[in-house]
């Protein structure tokens, strides 16, 4: 039986999904509105419905079109941007838009699943909590603004307020759904949540400005220019989001190519095979756990892809490659070298700084822990012992045996802190995997 | 001003000159100014926005002034539009005085055509629900004679000072008039549409989106760039082993894209040539230290070994999803024509196109290269060489082009290695299976049976016989 990195650290992914509860959660109340707005739309009837299904139109495009952006999150940025619009819309063509809130999220949820159709059949199946989220958030700004609307509270206002209004409404359903967004993170990571929602406000800021500008725009345009506004912004949209894709993948592709590069070590026999690979996946999740924020662990990332890549420059490979057994001196060396080839790159010095640090004790006799060795190396320092003593062996004993040699070596060598939730995460994937 | 050619200096005189007549003419014809100078310093901060790095690679452009350009014709009509283009002549980012006063020149007349045209079909400023779609064509029709007189002018300034021929403006005027005229004018209307409703604040929610997608541009493009450096950088220290073969991927890399230019190939086909170039060799970083450097001749095992090479690196990269087209170039970079290459014996044409590229490229820089058993040869003996394997070992067009091109831009051959990096290492290799005259190594007996026992040395003797 072959066993992953990935199933090594977290074995219980194929028992239950971590962060599952937090994802049926949003679903289930997403779809008790999804539910209730259908029927009180069934009882009231459609208003407008022309508009509706223009709306629906463009939403159902939106989701048809999905964008992943760096950090594996999937956005539907038109879908958003036309969802929120209908949400805040005040006019149409001159007339008054009259649909309930109901309506709105109604017009949302079935767009949405329309639109995500077309994957579903090719089996590319969205997030459960995507979909939750987006219709949360979109039934947030639809509550919030449409009765104040159509019961006219909000139309005294004079236009250029109104609008400010209507951005205000579709700010805070994007931040509810960020909010969202990171307690499933938080949930699926065991990442601090303040974290997680810090990391997903910095990568969403961006696009959901576009978003959130576009969404007034549509409302506001539409309502002299009525469906005319629509396509324009459509098109508008998904230029952004082509400007979006394309970085993304750039950073897919840079992931990509520094994980396959690390395995060169292996392919030399300077490393055993899936090292690097395994001493990533267990860092980074000692790093979220311990509450890294995101470009500190593309870093730890890099790092500890790279860790070994200074072992080429050995002229006779270590056994198995473990740097463990190797002497503090040529540890040393190992890291120096490595750390220069990165530096050559120009554009990871805080990955070669990380690397050039491993071989530190976290802190020497006689002294309180030194504070210039960062994190990330702390960690790459001990989960790379650890992966050397057991040799990606599931075997509850040599793990613990493992876990036990690192503890002895808490007082000089290795952080406590990282040790502690390192035992804290191979302790509780053995529980499952044994 | 006065390096430019003398045609130049004369259109540009006749636009600064027109533009400025009918600025003077549009100031007696405005009466409301307040609008025009919001309109007017809101251009001029969207235009002195740093731009960042790459917003213009790869052919997606995102200029974010055209929209506001057309929406001041829209709103204020001709003259408070021309007042406004020629308030762009503050710009404070183009440094050159005559390009920023040219510009705003020809942005005067491009505005003046475009909003002339906009009320002559019956485009109205008030924007009303009724207006709609009336509005749309005349918004359109000017959006795009706009456009093409904005590309027309400049076009023709560029082309006489780059010497350029009219059919290639004429192919730029037209690429720059049709499609972004359509877009540009889109937008304009939706500004213009948003500025009666809210103001000044129109400009801040239409310009939002679109300078995000300029952000994000940037982002690529940095990031594009650190993605190459590292790469670069990653493979050159892995092929730090060998003093004699240092530089070579990048090298192969360079010449693999001159080939590839020379027969047409997409940009985005080059870039991924370009980066099985780079990755062709990372598979030899899985050959041991000790048959690289080993002195002495290989046995028939070791040069078994150097022979899964482009297995082994296939193997490292293969995970990277985007090089896809690059992952074959890097497995089939040893085939050869006549199908007696390695791994997979593929003949002529099933041999895949970036394999047939690298492969030449690869022999061509390392025949150009110091090896230990021998010192490099000069470009014209290796041209030779790859001329005589042309057809048996390599791709007759592949050879052609790359001819072609090193005749047309020369050819940087690898320097050889200093005496100190060949003392940093004590073995040095002697086999290099890259260089098509070099016979591979046959001093102990084949157990290959059929086919392949029979196949003649890649040496000087198939090349004669």
């Amino acid at each position: 039986m072959t066993l992953t990195a990935a199933d090594a650290v977290r074995p219980g992914g194929r028992v239950s999904e971590p962060g599952l509860a937090a994802s049926v959660l949003l679903a289930v109340a997403a779809l008790l509105i999804t539910v209730i707005s259908l029927c009180s739309t069934a009882i009231y009837g459609v208003k407008q419905p022309l508009v509706a299904l223009a709306f629906g139109l463009f939403i159902g495009v939106g989701a048809f079109l999905r964008l992943r952006l760096p950090g594996d999150r999937e956005v539907w940025p038109v879908a958003t941007a036309g969802a929120l619009a209908y949400s805040v819309l005040p006019w149409f063509g001159g007339i008054s838009a009259e649909h309930a809130a109901y309506q709105a999220v109604s017009v949302t949820a079935l767009a949405m699943i329309a639109g995500m159709l077309p994957h579903m059949v090719a089996s590319r199946l969205p997030a459960l909590d995507l979909v939750a989220r987006q219709v949360l958030a979109v039934a947030f700004a639809a509550f919030v603004f449409r009765p104040s609307w159509q019961f006219g509270e909000a139309r005294g206002y004079p236009a250029w307020e109104l609008s400010l209004i209507m951005l205000g409404v579709c700010v805070l359903a994007l931040l509810l759904d960020a909010a969202m967004a990171s307690l499933v993170r938080s949930a699926r990571t065991r990442a601090p949540f303040i974290r997680t929602l810090g990391d997903e406000l910095t990568a969403g800021l961006g696009l959901n400005s576009a978003v959130a500008a576009t969404a007034v725009m549509i409302s506001m345009t539409s309502s002299a220019m009525s469906f005319w506004a629509l396509p324009v912004f459509g098109l508008q949209m998904v230029l952004v989001q082509v400007a979006f894709k394309r970085y993304a993948m750039i950073r897919a592709t840079y992931r990509q190519t520094i994980r396959a590069l690390s395995r060169v070590t292996e392919v030399g026999g300077y490393t055993e095979t899936g090292h690097a690979r395994r001493v990533c996946d267990i860092s980074l999740a000692v790093g979220r756990e311990m509450g890294m924020a995101e470009n500190d662990l593309l870093n730890l990332e890099y790092a500890a892809l790279m860790h070994d890549i200074g072992q080429l420059s050995l002229d006779d490979p270590i056994p198995g490659g473990a740097t463990v057994v190797a002497d503090p001196y040529q540890q040393r060396q190992i890291a120096d070298k490595g750390a220069d080839v990165i530096v050559e790159t120009g554009v990871l010095d805080e990955v070669a700084r990380i690397v050039r640090h491993i071989p530190d004790p976290y802190r020497r006799p006689q002294e309180v822990a030194d504070k210039s060795i960062p994190l990330a190396s702390r960690i790459i320092r001990a989960v790379n012992a650890f992966d050397d003593l057991v040799g990606g062996s599931l075997e509850g004993s040599r793990r613990f045996e493992a876990l036990e040699r690192l503890r002895l070596g808490m007082v000089y060598d290795f952080d406590p802190k990282v040790v502690e939730t390192l035992s804290r995460i191979v302790e509780r994937n053995t529980s499952f995997a044994m | 001003m006065r390096e430019l050619p003398r045609a130049a200096r004369l259109v540009i005189v006749t636009v600064v000159a027109a533009a400025l007549g009918l600025s003077i003419f549009a100031m007696g014809h405005v009466d409301q100014w307040l609008p025009i100078l919001v309109f007017a310093v809101l251009y001029v901060l969207a235009d002195s926005l740093p731009v960042g790095p790459g917003t213009r690679t790869a052919g997606l452009t995102i200029t974010v002034t055209t929209p506001v350009a057309i929406a001041a014709y829209i709103v204020l009509g001709v003259w408070g539009g021309v007042l406004v283009a020629l308030a762009s002549v503050c710009d404070v980012t183009r440094i050159a005085p005559v390009k920023r006063v040219f510009n705003a020149g020809q942005l005067v007349l491009a505005v003046a055509a475009g909003g002339a045209i906009y009320s002559a079909l019956g485009g109205t400023s008030t924007l009303e629900p009724g207006d709609f779609p009336k509005v749309l064509l005349p918004a359109l029709v000017s959006g795009v004679v706009y456009a093409f007189i904005n590309s027309l002018l400049v076009g023709v300034v560029i082309a006489i000072v780059e010497n350029a021929s009219s059919i290639r403006l004429l192919r730029d005027i037209l690429l720059r008039t049709l499609l972004p005229g359509v877009a540009y004018s889109a937008l304009g209307m939706v500004l213009a549409v948003l500025w009666t409703q809210v103001g000044p604040l129109a400009l801040a929610f239409g310009l939002l989106p679109l300078f995000v997608a300029r952000w994000a541009m940037g982002q690529f493009a940095a990031e594009q760039q650190a993605y190459n450096a590292t790469i670069r950088t990653l493979v050159q220290a892995v092929e730090t082993k060998d003093a004699y073969t240092r530089g070579h991927s990048e090298r192969v890399a360079r010449a693999a894209v001159l080939i590839g230019q020379a027969v047409t190939m997409s940009e985005d086909r080059l870039q991924a040539l370009e980066y099985a170039g780079t990755l062709h060799d990372v598979g030899k970083l899985g050959v041991p230290t000790t048959v690289l450097r080993k002195s002495g001749k290989l046995t028939k095992d070791e040069f078994e070994a150097i022979k899964l090479h482009p297995t082994r690196g296939h193997d490292i990269v293969r995970d990277i999803r985007f090089l896809d087209e690059a992952l074959a170039g890097i497995y089939h970079h040893h085939e050869r024509l006549d199908g007696l290459g390695y791994p997979s014996g593929l003949k002529g044409e099933d041999i895949p196109e970036f394999a047939r590229v690298i492969a030449v490229a690869d022999a061509f820089d390392s025949m150009t290269s110091t090896r230990s058993y021998r010192s490099a040869r000069s470009v014209e003996e290796a041209i030779e060489e790859l001329l005589i394997c042309r057809g048996t070992q390599f791709d007759p067009h592949m050879v052609d082009a790359l001819v072609l091109a090193v005749g047309h831009v020369g050819w940087e051959p690898a320097k050889p290695p200093t005496a100190e990096e060949l003392s940093a290492q004590l073995g040095a290799p002697v086999f290099d299976d890259d260089d098509p005259m070099i016979p591979e190594p046959v001093d102990e007996p084949r157990f290959v049976v059929g086919e392949q026992a029979q196949r003649p040395t890649i040496g000087e003797d198939a090349v004669t016989s």
